[in-house]
């Protein structure tokens, strides 16, 4: 009968420790059993995590994965000697050299490449995008029904048709579990990088949430680009450009929130919360992804960002370099919401006339349920124009259209600011 | 001398533990049917009846320790941490004590148990539990 | 100093769908728990407990598998620690981490023969 523990360093676990095992462990055991028992697996990895709670009662393990990865590979091959009782559809299988090969299958780099075959199933065509999302942040990234509702402002019983429908089409197409090569992976590969970027802005653009999901959502959103990052065949130029730009983005997380979730204007950010090692290793992935002919979206957005890093505070910041790059993204990738942008660097650089025509280019009915940041760019046109009349008209039809309380309140005391022009 | 001594149940002897023990550890509940049929029990072993003895004997080395329970207890229950008074004749199926043993397995250890508890023929009940150890 | 049983009663972690994270989060607070108790020197022993359950019964001494799940009250692990009385276990049962799963500690005086 075992006290309680004797060292009281054995009873620290690595944060999240088992919210990562969770999708390490069902990769590999989906790489041995197949995607068609998902179910069975995750079922499997579940009860091992009950087990762990008791088991570890009185101490934790010296390798706690291994403990994990090996309690759950038992109770897998527990559960399918149940379903094979009950219905022959379990897997047969055998030991023997299938046995030793399955084995190595535990090594480092294969969970790594077992994780990656995980997130291009996960952002397969076959799927639905919203189900993707949801799909990858259950399978690969540990978070429960309830967490994904969360992080994505949705209800847990969508989510849960969302997995489902996941998981159906998964079965139903017969995928296969493989990082795809050559031809295929130049064309899967956009798709996924989309995903992480999805997961990414949830965390760091989207609306009220605690700090502590905002931060875990792009935490997870890096940690799964850097799979991408470390694996030779699948990492390219674009998926640099990626973590580079999520590097940067995450570095201003601490200043772009306060503590009542409020998104705070990068005007009014508090530089000295930027964290510094995240722009370093953010300048360090940029150093080899400009290494190629044709930039992405991420490339250019990555510019920009690292130009507001750049610079110690927002008036020194260099917005002409920023337009170019603003220009160049507006080639590549369209969209009224950069044209926004660009009338707002227009303002910036006190270059009201070009922040004009950019902004009579824009049709607010296409930044849909967003159309207020349109009237409110034009507030701001009109204010540095010192039009008060016209300043107060645009920031009030801004107002009449949002419908997001903070946002609404930002609104509000921008009009206060007109409201005191002379 | 002294029946704890005997028994060997004072906590402060309890048998240390192999840390590389190959057996599982099971902890066996005495369960029972009331509060009435608990004070018969422990009212016969203290006018000098031998089963508890004569079992921790059998088991030997795989006794690992023991304790009788006083039957009044508390319970603290729920979210709201509400404390209640276990005491009284209503309550059923009461633990009146345990003993932590090593077996092979279970079906070695339900055989110890029915040779050994002394308690069935008055209608008590044995649960028997596998502790969860990080080598299971 | 007395010693005093605290058993562990219903919170089945199986029916209460938590997520790795929730989960890891209330084995840190029963390693939390067990460091407290072992830092005062009152712990002296405690297991979790497998969930399976053999129940051997009466006259005939007949044998009952159950599992975990279809029992109300299941034991899930015990603690004994040292103390002076009840009121002192039922402050050191407050840091119990499964109350929220309606959990229950039940507290039992571990007896002495010699009186």
């Amino acid at each position: 009968m075992p006290n309680a523990p004797n060292n009281a360093d054995q009873t620290q676990l690595i944060d999240h420790l088992f919210r990562h095992q969770f999708g390490k462990m069902v990769s590999i055991l989906t790489r041995i059993f197949g995607l068609a028992h998902l179910e069975t697996i995750e079922d499997a990895v579940q009860d091992t995590f009950i087990k762990a709670m008791g088991a570890w009662r009185n101490g934790i393990p010296e390798n706690p994965e291994a403990w994990l990865t090996q309690a759950a590979k038992n109770r897998t091959i527990d559960l399918f000697r149940q379903l094979k009782s009950e219905k022959e559809r379990a897997p047969y299988f055998e030991s023997g050299p299938a046995a030793i090969a399955i084995n190595e299958l535990f090594l480092d780099r294969e969970i790594a490449d077992s994780q990656l075959r995980m997130i291009f199933t996960a952002c397969h065509p076959a799927l639905d995008p919203r189900d993707q999302i949801a799909f990858a942040l259950k399978t690969i990234s540990g978070f429960s029904q309830s967490e994904i509702a969360s992080a994505l402002l949705t209800k847990e019983e969508s989510v849960k048709k969302r997995l489902s429908r996941a998981r159906n089409m998964i079965r139903d197409a017969q995928l296969a579990f493989a990082i795809p090569q050559g031809n295929e992976l130049s064309d899967r590969l956009p798709r996924v990088l989309e995903v992480l970027y999805l997961i990414f802005n949830e965390g760091f653009h989207s609306g009220q949430k605690e700090m502590l999901v905002r931060k875990e959502l792009c935490a997870e959103a890096m940690r799964l680009c850097k799979m991408l990052v470390d694996h030779k065949e699948v990492c390219s130029p674009n998926v640099q450009a990626l973590f580079a730009l999520m590097c940067f983005q995450a570095a201003r997380l601490d200043s772009k929130v306060n503590e009542l979730q409020e998104v705070i204007d990068l005007r009014q950010q508090d530089r000295s919360l930027w964290h510094f090692p995240l722009i370093v290793l953010g300048n360090q992935m940029m150093f080899m992804a400009v290494n190629t002919e044709e930039m992405s979206v991420y490339h250019y957005e990555a510019a920009i960002a690292s130009e507001h890093l750049k610079a110690s505070t927002f008036e020194a910041t260099d917005w002409d370099r920023i337009l170019m790059w603003y220009e160049r993204l507006q080639v590549v990738a369209p969209s009224p919401f950069n044209s926004l942008n660009m009338a707002v660097v227009h303002i910036q650089r006190n270059d009201l006339e070009a922040a004009k025509l950019v902004l009579d280019s824009v049709v607010p009915e296409d930044l849909e349920q967003r159309a207020y940041l349109y009237h409110g760019c034009m507030a701001e046109y009109h204010r540095n124009r010192k039009d008060k009349a016209e300043a107060l008209a645009a920031i009030e039809q801004a107002i009449q259209l949002v419908t997001n309380e903070h946002e609404r309140s930002y609104l509000l005391l921008k009009k206060e600011k007109i409201t005191a022009m002379r | 001398m002294k029946l704890e001594k005997a028994l060997g149940i004072w906590p402060g002897a309890l048998l240390p533990i192999k840390q590389n023990h190959p057996m599982k550890e099971f902890m066996l509940f005495f369960i029972f049917e009331d509060l009435a049929a608990l004070e018969k029990a422990n009212q016969a072993e203290m006018n000098g009846g031998n089963g508890c003895f004569s079992w921790i004997e059998k088991l030997e080395g795989k006794y690992v320790g023991g304790n009788a329970l006083r039957p009044e207890g508390k319970r603290v229950s729920g979210k709201d941490r509400v404390v209640t008074d276990r005491a009284g004749s209503e309550i059923k199926e009461m633990i009146g004590g345990y003993f932590l043993v090593k077996a092979k397995d279970l079906e070695e250890v339900t055989r110890s148990v029915q040779e050994g508890f002394w308690e069935f023929d008055s209608g008590a009940t044995v649960e028997i539990r596998e502790v969860m150890a990080m080598e299971s | 100093m007395k010693q005093f049983m605290m058993i562990f009663l219903g919170a089945d972690y199986s029916t209460v769908g938590q997520s790795p994270e929730q989960m890891q989060e209330r084995m840190g607070k029963w390693f939390a728990w067990g460091d407290k108790m072992a830092k005062a020197g009152v712990l002296r022993s405690g297991d979790a407990l497998d969930k399976a359950v053999r129940r051997v019964s009466g006259p005939k001494r007949t044998v009952t598998d159950r599992a975990g799940s279809e029992i109300k009250e299941l034991i899930g692990g015990y603690y004994v620690v040292a103390a002076k009385d009840m009121d002192a276990v039922v402050e050191i049962a407050q840091d119990y981490p499964d109350y929220d799963l309606n959990g229950t500690v039940e507290i039992r005086e571990v007896m002495v023969f010699d009186k």
